[in-house]
């Protein structure tokens, strides 16, 4: 087996952070992960003689390469040693068309700069950000069979699916002199030794790369310093200060996307502080469900009906003035313009929308065939214009409609401050019909809103969460809900007028309008146990550890330290260690216990002992690995110790203990 | 008025000292009677119409006060309208102009 890592950076460009390369770091990091082939892949562009720098120093194979921005994603080119200045020349074709971090070049431009792709090794951003497209990926097929992912989960997903590139990690990394810990980012393939074709041919067979020297798949390398461990579910074990918790501390330091459950962290006792989590955690329910109901208030939180009110009242109190006054008629009263309304404009919402609509039948690309079916492409072009000599049509005559409002304006100023008779004020009664239907509106909708209800229900484990809508029923409630000192009891007052309560929300200076939404109904949530009712407290951790558990599937590795510190066993034999064993098939899991409910039942893939190592004034940690049934465990240097007196020692407090408990206990019990 | 063979409307006058429009019913009534309606009117006449002409103000022309007021303020602010007549036309067709040609050009 060898071990390559064909993504590397030297050179600091447009597309990276600033770095300063260190060749004495790439050399201690090959040295220290006994690496055999790397690439040296800089983003669309290629040094000659930092190159040839690097591939003298190193003694192992260094393969010259690129990373090209492809497609709007991004593709390692890699190639030979043989003709490196038509290579450095290629490149340079690329370094020019790509003048800022997010252009990139098309197939067909790869193509004319690199004529013979099959010369070439590529392998693209597979399940990594910037991905190649499938469909990119499909057009060159005949070149492509690896695909680089970023985590020993995905590797794994991949090599089990049928129509999955063969999958490739590599640690994409830029060592500088800050560096100190080296990447674990690597894979194995099955190879004698390193050429180009050889490594070629083996990124084309998922039976030819692995994760781990002699494991296969089945075993990753964890840390940095060379701990390898299963990619399924795996035990440390070891007496306390032995070191468990600072393995499992470099682990998440040394890989990405790490979920770490510490211990103690699920316990949960103040019930407040646990809904309150829940609450947060379950935002998400509450956004949504209050999305359009916050769209609403929204539009109606500007409509000011008391300011209305006197509008109206001024426009009939002048009026009845203008008609009582009519002796008072004078030269400039009596002109058609003297009480002229202004036009009100009205606004072009639903023709965009059309145009929108018609601009998306028009440009969709996936589904171009069935919209064509029915509506002719031709029809849809007609159309568009069509809507499009509309709106401009409309739009000239709102901007005449805006130039002669400004004419109608002045003149009447001046015609009323030369006449006696009072002027009948100008209102826009359509804008006030309107914003009072809104309000109506908006109280019909608040209302149908406090309809306490059930909204949201979902299942984790035994236990379900209910979220469900109440009405506030104080100002106090109101207080919490802003997590601040303002006072809401005028505001409650009219809470069962949902317009007028709005009003005294916006009395409330502080109160940021973005959040009134939130103020008329409270969406609450609870968690029943199998029983149907309120959970207790030990419950409550319970519940936060499966969910836990439940987020781990969105990272890459899960690491939990201790559960027992805050479960009985019989929790962590029935449900626990099911739900643990069932995600090691999907995730790597590294589980550090004492208990032997935990330890001894839920049948691990590989185990860990962890032993403390006091030589004067350090301490160091050593540890002895291997299967569960292997009778002794190894550590780096080879030496090994008894596994089933380990285990005895961690988790039933030394084997004589063990026995004395089981013959005088547990016997005594059963009989 | 007749110049060469292009007839040019006089849309706003002065006669016997008090000012006139030309209304849509194409007769000529008082400038006090003028409301939003008979503007718009004028306006677009003003912006389609090549021979679009007005009696320039002068305040001793004009002895109806009101006349006065409303002529002036219709008068300066047509002025200004005819030096630049495709001003509303030309901010409205910008409008979708990339989807308007895209598809106009592809439709010829």
């Amino acid at each position: 087996m060898k071990k390559i890592d064909l993504h590397i950076h030297t050179i600091s460009t447009i597309s990276d952070a600033t770095f300063i390369f260190s060749l004495e770091k790439l050399k201690e990091y090959i040295e220290a992960q006994n690496i055999d082939a790397i690439a040296i892949t800089n983003h669309n562009m290629f040094n000659l003689s930092q190159f040839q720098e690097i591939d003298e120093a190193l003694d192992i194979k260094v393969f010259p390469g690129i990373e090209i921005n492809l497609e709007c994603g991004h593709l390692l080119l890699i190639s030979d040693n043989t003709d490196l200045e038509s290579f450095s020349q290629k490149c340079n074709q690329v370094e020019a068309k790509i003048i800022s971090a997010e252009d990139s070049i098309n197939i067909s431009e790869m193509n004319e700069i690199f004529h013979t792709l099959n010369n070439y090794l590529l392998i693209p951003h597979y399940d990594k950000k910037p991905s190649l497209k499938q469909e990119k990926i499909d057009e060159l097929s005949s070149y492509i069979n690896a695909g680089e992912v970023t985590s020993v989960k995905k590797f794994i997903y991949h090599s089990k699916k049928n129509e999955s590139l063969v999958p490739v990690i590599f640690s994409d990394s830029r060592l500088t002199d800050e560096i100190s810990n080296f990447p674990t980012r690597q894979t194995y393939i099955d190879l004698q030794e390193i050429t180009f074709s050889g490594v070629k041919s083996c990124l084309n067979d998922k039976n030819k790369v692995a994760l781990s020297y002699e494991g296969g798949n089945n075993f990753f390398q964890a840390t940095s310093d060379g701990l390898q461990l299963s990619t399924g579910l795996n035990i440390i074990l070891g007496e306390r200060s032995s070191g468990k918790t600072f393995t499992l501390d470099k682990i998440c330091k040394d890989n990405d996307n790490v979920k770490y459950i510490k211990q103690f962290s699920l316990l949960q006792n103040d019930e407040e502080k646990f809904n309150e989590q829940l609450a947060t955690e379950e935002s998400r329910v509450t956004e949504n469900y209050l999305k359009n109901f916050k769209e609403v208030v929204e539009k109606v939180v500007d409509i000011d009906i008391s300011e209305y009110s006197r509008q109206v009242d001024g426009y009939i109190t002048s009026l009845l003035k203008f008609a009582s006054e009519s002796e008072r008629a004078d030269i400039y009263s009596k002109t058609a313009l003297f009480n002229e309304s202004k036009y009100e404009t009205s606004n072009l919402i639903s023709l965009k929308k059309l145009i929108e609509a018609t601009t998306l039948l028009l440009e969709n690309e996936e589904y171009k065939t069935t919209i064509n079916t029915y509506i002719q492409e031709e029809n849809l072009k007609l159309l568009i214009i069509d809507l499009i000599n509309k709106i401009r049509t409309k739009q000239e005559i709102i901007l005449k409609e805006q130039w002669l409002n400004d004419l109608i304006d002045n003149t009447k100023r001046a015609l009323h401050t030369r006449s006696a008779q009072t002027n009948i004020d100008d209102i826009d009664l359509y804008q006030i019909a309107l914003g009072h239907k809104k309000v109506n509106k908006f109280n019909e909708v608040v209302n149908f809103l406090k309809t306490e209800k059930e909204i949201h229900r979902k299942d984790i484990g035994k236990f379900k969460i209910i979220a469900e809508t109440k009405k506030y029923t104080g100002a106090q409630e109101l207080k919490n809900k802003s997590r601040s000192k303002m006072s809401f009891s005028t505001a409650f007052q009219n809470y069962d007028s949902p317009y007028k309560f709005l009003e005294e929300l916006k009395n409330i200076s502080q109160l940021e309008a973005t959040d009134y939404y939130k103020y008329f109904i409270d969406i609450q949530y609870k968690i029943l146990n199998s029983y149907g009712y309120q959970v207790s407290g030990g419950e409550r951790s319970e519940f936060n550890l499966l969910h836990e558990i439940k987020d781990a599937l969105k990272h890459d590795i899960l690491l939990i330290d201790e559960p027992e510190s805050s479960f009985d066993n019989q929790f962590l034999k029935s449900e626990v260690n099911k739900l643990i064993k069932e995600l090691s098939k999907e995730i790597p899991i590294i589980l550090v216990t004492h208990n032997n409910t935990v330890g001894a039942s839920i049948q691990p893939d590989y185990v860990v002992h962890t032993q403390r190592e006091i030589n004067g004034q350090t301490v160091s940690y050593d540890l002895f690995s291997g299967y569960p049934s292997d009778k002794e465990l190894k550590n780096s240097n080879g030496e090994g110790i008894n596994n089933y007196l380990m285990i005895m020692n961690c988790l039933e407090a030394g084997s004589e203990t063990y026995e004395k408990r089981r013959s005088d206990i547990y016997e005594i019990l059963k009989d | 008025m007749r110049k060469g063979e292009v007839i040019f409307m006089k849309y706003l006058k002065i006669e016997q000292t008090k000012g006139h429009f030309m209304s849509s019913g194409g007769a000529y009534l008082e400038i006090d009677k003028i409301d939003k309606d008979e503007l718009m009117h004028l306006v677009n006449e003003a912006t389609e119409n090549d021979e679009f002409e007005m009696d320039e103000y002068q305040e001793s022309d004009i002895g109806n006060p009101a006349h006065k007021i409303i002529y002036k303020n219709i008068y300066d602010k047509f002025i200004s309208l005819l030096q630049n007549k495709t001003r509303f036309k030309d901010e409205s067709s910008q409008l979708y102009t990339r989807s308007f040609e895209q598809y106009r050009s592809e439709e010829v």
